[in-house]
């Protein structure tokens, strides 16, 4: 309970969260201002559970019976994915003689911390019980991947006064960008452990300098709607959405590691214990010794955009009951493309409920809830995809999603 | 108010996220050593030998005394000067005039050494010349009785002009290596003696000159470094007495225990391959362990001179002279000796040259291939009795980990031992304080075991026994780990008979080795945050 207390307050302390996981309410009404403030905290996994992962976050030993229960739901590839970011957005419809009136102007900023990681089952294993129960065994984390941005945006947009189709070009600036792929790496032993084999072929690459801008980029956002009719009497909304999808490029030189190399160890001669060469004066030393080659890379890198299609509510339907669904896309090896689908039910005039089921991201199946107050002037959501990340700690992941709109 | 309330939550709620460091244990097994140990591995030169039983023996030769020309015969540096004065007041001296032309002789100092022909093997001589005449000289500086490959040493020198109160010089400084220098003189009979000729030559080009009797032609020849490959004469009545010591560190570590070696046979030779004759005295040799016991040799020809003769022959034909002294197990104390295991040998000697005088007419000789030198030599069965023979030897040691971070919590070293020794060896691992106050003591869980107690392994037809020993490294130990500063290793070493019950002596078979392996396997607690 208190883990949940927390996780709510550290989201709510943002107060700006992102916008992508409350089902969007599609609202023709003509406003002269819009202000939106968006957030999200999301962690998913496909095999650890919460009992385990929030060990990382509050602490705590992990046990080998909380280890072991992580460990029977691995897989033989494993998703992490962790999306903390804020956003806030202001729309004007007042402006007038863009495309004879038709468009009002956006400006919006925001941050984002986006990290993403494929593993094997091998990897959790040797790193969380150590290489003794794999005696006589092959152990294999080829395919291993891993990545980490953090950046700020802010963009500047045209918006289709009716439909709120709207299309936004943005600035990055990169605070930080970690990655690293193993494309081969094995590490076996002996069955009485007396020696080793390890396999590395891969490479790492990480920003340099403490700066709080360490790149800069472009990208774009967009948010296309439009209506389909399904029959003569009903109208549905279907969204096209994509966020920062764009490149930058570093200020100072990545600094980079690559290996490709195969070490056999059965252990040190005397000689060479006795005499000290195996004293590595330093980490170059060391890295030098098993063949990791650092160097520098300047270059372009993607950022870690976002694409969504599907379905939405529309705000102003007169059913109770509405359906919403689509297909969410991060452009993330690690993430696998995510089907949603959700089912909205309106007890109130100014109130919603719903709930969802997504399957893939960087976890299995997942079921969502959420609440929506919509006023006059104010509209204000909490969601959250994974609702069992709040009720059990045998969950793989804990996701909450504000979004407060305000019109005048 | 509100704001009070604000930030008595935000606390409240900001302690409440107070973070513990998130920690778990992992298991890891890693090998450290693998390595094997044989007689090969220990000895540096051919000491070991195998007789007809595939069994080793020790052959041992070492030299404790080398004696050549050098330490000998030292020249030590020689300023030779050779002036000129005219005979008549005043002379007119043309053009092209050469008016210097005598030999003159120079003695070398040496004491008693009286020698009539060198040969330098390396050195040189820097000469220098002065010019009082009013023109331009040339010397030439020729040294009777030095040659080389039949050709008298010569060297031309141009002098500027001077006066008689700045006379003007020229310098130079030249190699005589490899040149034969007769020291006998112009009459042949001397010896030390070195010959110069100067000639002094006026500039044919240059004006006619006043020679006064006051001009002074001065050479200065300084002989320096000089080395000696041959010399004959009379090397003197003289003698070189040292003690020289040597350390045997492999034998630093013996701590307690009995060894007990085969009955053992040493020859010590003196051979003598300068053509003068000597007489050595060995004074005495004492051998001291690591617990300060010592034991001196004993034999009747320790303290008593020992006559040696001249060589005979000549350079190629050279053959040297030779006396042995045999030591044994009736003659002298030597197995004992030996058994002290002392890491600390010294020996005591004196020689004395031309013990009788110049006896050979001045005809002592020494050729570049001439050694005087004393040659210790030991062969034995390698068979060995050890009966809880202490080895212990101290490693600094320093491994630090902070316990806050991701460390070893406990875990164990594990040996595997294949042994083809007759020796067993029982290891304890002492871990010491700063004061050497012993904190902890590590048991191996048993012994390495003697290749006497297994069966011949089929592979290779060696008789072997594996064992297992684990070394507990347990968790105090570990916390303690900051404090440790050395680490004392252990050996305590058995020769048991195939039944187990007694130490016996065991002869060491050829080939025979000791493979082991280390491995770590440790529980380590990862800790992050």
């Amino acid at each position: 309970m208190r883990n949940t207390v927390i996780f709510l307050l550290c989201c709510s302390c943002n107060l700006i969260f992102s916008q992508q996981f409350l089902p969007v309410q599609h609202d023709t009404l003509e406003h002269k201002h819009e202000f939106f403030v968006h957030g999200v905290g999301d962690f998913s996994t496909s095999g650890l559970e919460k009992e385990l992962y929030t060990k990382f976050v509050f602490g705590g030993e992990i046990t080998d019976a909380i280890k072991w229960r992580s460990m029977d739901k691995q897989r033989g590839i494993n998703r992490i994915g962790l999306d903390v970011s804020a956003e806030v957005e202001y729309r004007n419809y007042a402006v007038k003689g863009i495309n004879k009136n038709k468009w009002g102007l956006l400006v919006k900023g925001g941050y984002y911390n986006f990290a993403a990681a494929l593993y094997g089952r091998d990897l959790f294993g040797l790193t969380f019980f150590g290489n003794e129960q794999y005696a006589g065994e092959n152990t294999n984390f080829s395919g291993t991947q891993f990545s980490a941005t953090s950046f700020q945006k802010i963009g500047f947009g045209l918006i289709d006064k009716k439909s709120k189709s709207n299309i936004a070009l943005n600035m990055y600036s990169v605070s930080n960008h970690f990655a690293g792929k193993l494309s081969d790496g094995q590490l076996f032993q002996s069955s009485n452990g007396d020696s080793l084999l390890l396999t590395l072929d891969g490479y790492l690459e990480h920003t340099t300098g403490s700066q709080r801008s360490n790149g800069f980029g472009f990208g774009v956002d967009f948010d296309f709607r439009f209506p389909v009719s399904l029959n003569s009497e009903s109208v549905s909304f279907v969204q096209i959405q994509a966020k920062n999808l764009g490149f930058f490029s570093v200020n100072n030189p990545l600094q980079t590691y690559a290996i490709d190399t195969t070490i056999a160890f059965d252990g040190f001669r005397f000689d060479a214990l006795f005499d000290g060469v195996t004293n590595l004066e330093n980490g170059a030393d060391v890295l030098d010794s098993i063949g990791v080659v650092t160097g520098k890379s300047k270059g372009y890198r993607f950022l870690p955009g976002f694409l969504q299609a599907g379905k939405i509510i529309d705000e102003h339907s007169t059913k109770k009951i509405q359906g919403f669904f689509g297909v969410r896309m991060y452009l993330a090896v690690a993430y696998s493309p995510m089907l949603f689908a959700g089912i909205q039910y309106k007890p109130a005039q100014k109130f919603a409920v719903g709930g969802t089921v997504r399957y893939g991201g960087f976890s299995n199946t997942n079921i969502g809830m959420y609440v929506q107050y919509v006023g006059k002037k104010v509209s204000l959501g909490v969601a959250s995809e994974n609702a069992f990340g709040f009720i059990t700690k045998r969950a793989s992941g804990q996701s909450l999603v504000t979004r407060l709109r305000w019109m005048f | 108010m509100s704001k009070f309330y604000f930030f008595a939550v935000a606390t409240l709620l900001f302690f409440a996220c107070k973070k513990e460091k998130t920690a778990w244990e992992t298991n890891w097994v890693a090998p450290l050593v693998n390595d094997t140990l044989a007689l090969d591995n220990l000895v540096n030169d051919s000491t070991l030998t195998v007789d007809a039983n595939q069994l080793y023996q020790v052959d041992l030769t070492r030299t404790i005394l080398n004696l050549g020309i050098d330490d000998i015969l030292e020249i030590p540096d020689t300023l030779i000067t050779h002036t000129f004065n005219s005979a008549v007041p005043s002379i007119t001296v043309p053009p092209g005039f050469s008016f210097v032309n005598e030999i003159d002789e120079h003695k070398m100092e040496l004491g008693q050494i009286q020698l009539k022909k060198i040969r330098v093997k390396q050195g040189k001589i820097t000469f220098k010349v002065n010019n009082p005449l009013a023109t331009k000289t040339y010397f030439t500086v020729e040294l009777p009785g030095v040659t080389k490959n039949g050709a008298v040493f010569q060297n031309n020198y141009e002098v500027a002009a001077g006066s008689t109160s700045n006379p003007s010089s020229a310098t130079a400084v030249l190699d005589i290596s490899g040149y034969d220098m007769d020291l006998t003189g112009v009459s042949g009979g001397e010896y030390n003696t070195i010959q110069t000729r100067l000639i002094v030559k006026s500039d044919p080009s240059g004006p006619t000159v006043a020679l006064l009797s006051s001009n002074q032609f001065k050479m200065e020849a300084s002989f320096e470094q000089l080395k000696l490959d041959y010399a004959r004469g009379y090397f003197g009545n003289s003698f070189f007495t040292d003690t020289i010591t040597q350390q045997i560190n492999l034998l630093n570590a013996y701590a307690a225990g009995m060894l007990d070696l085969p009955e053992t046979n040493l020859n010590i030779t003196v051979s003598n391959g300068f053509k003068l004759d000597a007489r050595a005295t060995i004074s005495f040799l004492s051998s001291t362990n690591s617990l300060g016991q010592n034991i001196s040799l004993t034999h009747p020809q320790i303290g008593s001179p020992i006559y040696l003769n001249a060589a005979s022959g000549s350079w190629s034909s050279l053959t040297n002279s030779s006396t042995s002294l045999a030591f044994n197990g009736t003659n002298s104390n030597l197995e004992e000796y030996m058994e002290n295991l002392g890491n600390s040998q010294t020996v005591g000697y004196k020689i004395e040259l031309n013990p009788w005088g110049n006896v050979s007419g001045g005809w002592n000789e020494i050729f570049p291939t001439s050694r005087l030198h004393v040659k210790l030599h030991a062969q034995l069965p390698l068979t060995i009795g050890a009966d809880g023979l202490t080895l212990r030897d101290t490693f600094n040691f320093e491994l630090d980990q902070n316990r806050e971070k991701s460390h070893i919590e406990s875990g164990s070293l594990v040996l595997n031992a294949s042994n083809a020794f007759p020796m067993s060896a029982s290891t304890n691992l002492y871990l010491l304080d700063e004061t050497g106050a012993v904190l902890h003591v590590i048991q191996g869980s048993s012994a390495i075991l003697s290749a006497n107690l297994g069966a011949i392994d089929p592979k290779d037809g060696k008789l072997k026994k594996n064992s297992e020993v684990v070394f507990l490294l347990s968790k105090e130990m570990l916390v303690d780990l900051p404090a440790i500063r050395r680490v004392a290793v252990e050996a305590v070493f058995d020769t048991p008979d195939s039944s187990g019950t007694a130490n016996v002596p065991a002869a060491i078979p050829a080939g025979a080795f000791l493979a082991v392996r280390l491995k770590t396997k440790f529980r380590i607690k990862a800790i992050v945050g």
